[in-house]
């Protein structure tokens, strides 16, 4: 019987191995996941979803998802900034699921759906913040006119509405304005997609560019309602 | 000492070292949570864990940081007190101590119903960690009681000095 291995009693060679083994394992599955998405100059990557495929840069952090029973499904894709203040929020609704969130919120038109979600993040900031105000900004011309542009290459008619919230939220006394831009459209005339792209003002204005990127990025798939 | 005493000390030695892998449980699991985020954060890579693959390759990194080492820091403490019938006695320390995981994380809300419904869910939430941990529980209680041949060796040696 050997006793000893590496000058360890073999138990805890076993054990020093085994961990080294499972962190080694580990590692080489990330790091290889990381070099065969890589897209771009090595700062993006590409991740190809149920419900799409985007480019988004590496050091993001993305949360995807769905909910829903039965036929009423949503897909949901969180984008989070490096400084996690800023936020990317794509939500595609199945068939169903659009005419049941239009229902649900007395919505009789995708254009209403911009400013309704608008308002809700505007109210959850007061929540948060009782001298929270809500201003609807229109000097973004360039940005305007982009999403204008990317919507027209891809036959959507969107809606859209940039807002900023001043005050709206508070940390150890410090109050932080933040900046929001929703989208919705209307795909086939009967799935609505949403995009959100709401942050702290600094770096909601950081951000602008690795926003135009990812929404330049982005091919749909076909939504299946789930059966 | 009469033979009820003895069981009741071993049984005690036991939840302690059932309580030592509770402990390390959570201190290992902030740390590593800790460490990564800050690797990931340094490197500018945090994307990389939208990648299901990734996912599965952190799962594997915990298992061996965490629960291998949770349930070696169990057995090693359980394996010092206790000297005889180390392959029976070993299973507790992790099963008790990943018990004790289990309901806390349930009390918490971290654990549902709903999550662990699934089959591939419950096996990688608890078959497999209890598995790994009993692993290092057996690790740790053999290293502390892994020196039979140390002490012929050392005998022999002085055996030799003496003649």
């Amino acid at each position: 019987m050997i006793a000893k291995l590496f000058g360890m009693r073999l138990p805890l060679a076993i054990f020093v191995l085994s961990v080294l083994v499972f962190l080694s394992v580990g590692s080489s599955i990330i790091y290889s996941t990381l070099i065969n998405n890589l897209v771009e100059d090595g700062n993006w990557l590409h991740i190809k979803t149920d419900i799409c495929e985007l480019n988004f840069p590496k050091q993001w952090y993305l949360d995807k998802g769905s909910s829903g029973e039965g036929n009423k499904t949503i897909y949901i894709i969180n984008l989070f900034s490096d400084d996690l203040q800023t936020i990317v929020h794509l939500k595609f609704y199945g068939k169903a699921a659009t005419q049941d969130f239009m229902k649900e919120n007395n919505l009789t038109d995708v254009s209403l759906v911009p400013n309704f979600e608008a308002q809700r993040i505007y109210n959850w900031s007061l929540s948060q913040s009782g001298n929270a105000t809500l201003h609807f900004v229109e000097e973004k011309p360039e940005l305007l006119s982009f999403i204008t542009e990317w919507a027209r290459n891809r036959g959507y008619n969107i809606h859209y509405l940039l807002i900023n919230i001043k005050n709206a939220y508070e940390v150890r006394n410090v109050y932080y304005n933040t900046t929001g831009l929703f989208i919705s459209l209307m795909m086939d005339h009967q799935r609505l997609l949403e995009i959100i792209f709401y942050g702290e003002e600094n770096s909601w204005e950081k951000n602008q560019d690795n926003f135009k990127k990812v929404l330049s990025s982005i091919k749909i798939s076909e939504i299946r309602d789930r059966t | 000492m009469n033979l009820g005493e003895i069981d009741y000390w071993k049984l005690i030695h036991i939840v302690i070292g059932g309580l030592i892998y509770l402990i390390s449980v959570f201190f290992l699991e902030i740390l590593v949570q800790s460490i990564t985020d800050w690797i990931f954060r340094t490197m500018g890579i945090y994307g990389v864990l939208a990648y299901k693959e990734a996912q599965n390759a952190y799962y594997i990194i915990r298992l061996g940081t965490i629960y291998l080492s949770s349930g070696f820091l169990g057995g090693l403490y359980t394996g010092y007190k206790i000297k005889e019938k180390l392959k029976l006695i070993m299973i507790f320390p992790s099963i008790i101590g990943f018990l004790l995981v289990f309901i806390l994380q349930y009390f918490f809300g971290y654990l549902t119903p709903a999550v662990l419904a699934s089959l591939s869910n419950s096996t990688k939430i608890i078959v497999v960690p209890m598995l790994v941990s009993l692993s290092g529980s057996y690790l740790g209680g053999y290293t502390i009681n892994w020196e039979v041949e140390e002490v012929i060796e050392e005998k022999i040696s002085l055996l030799l000095e003496e003649s």
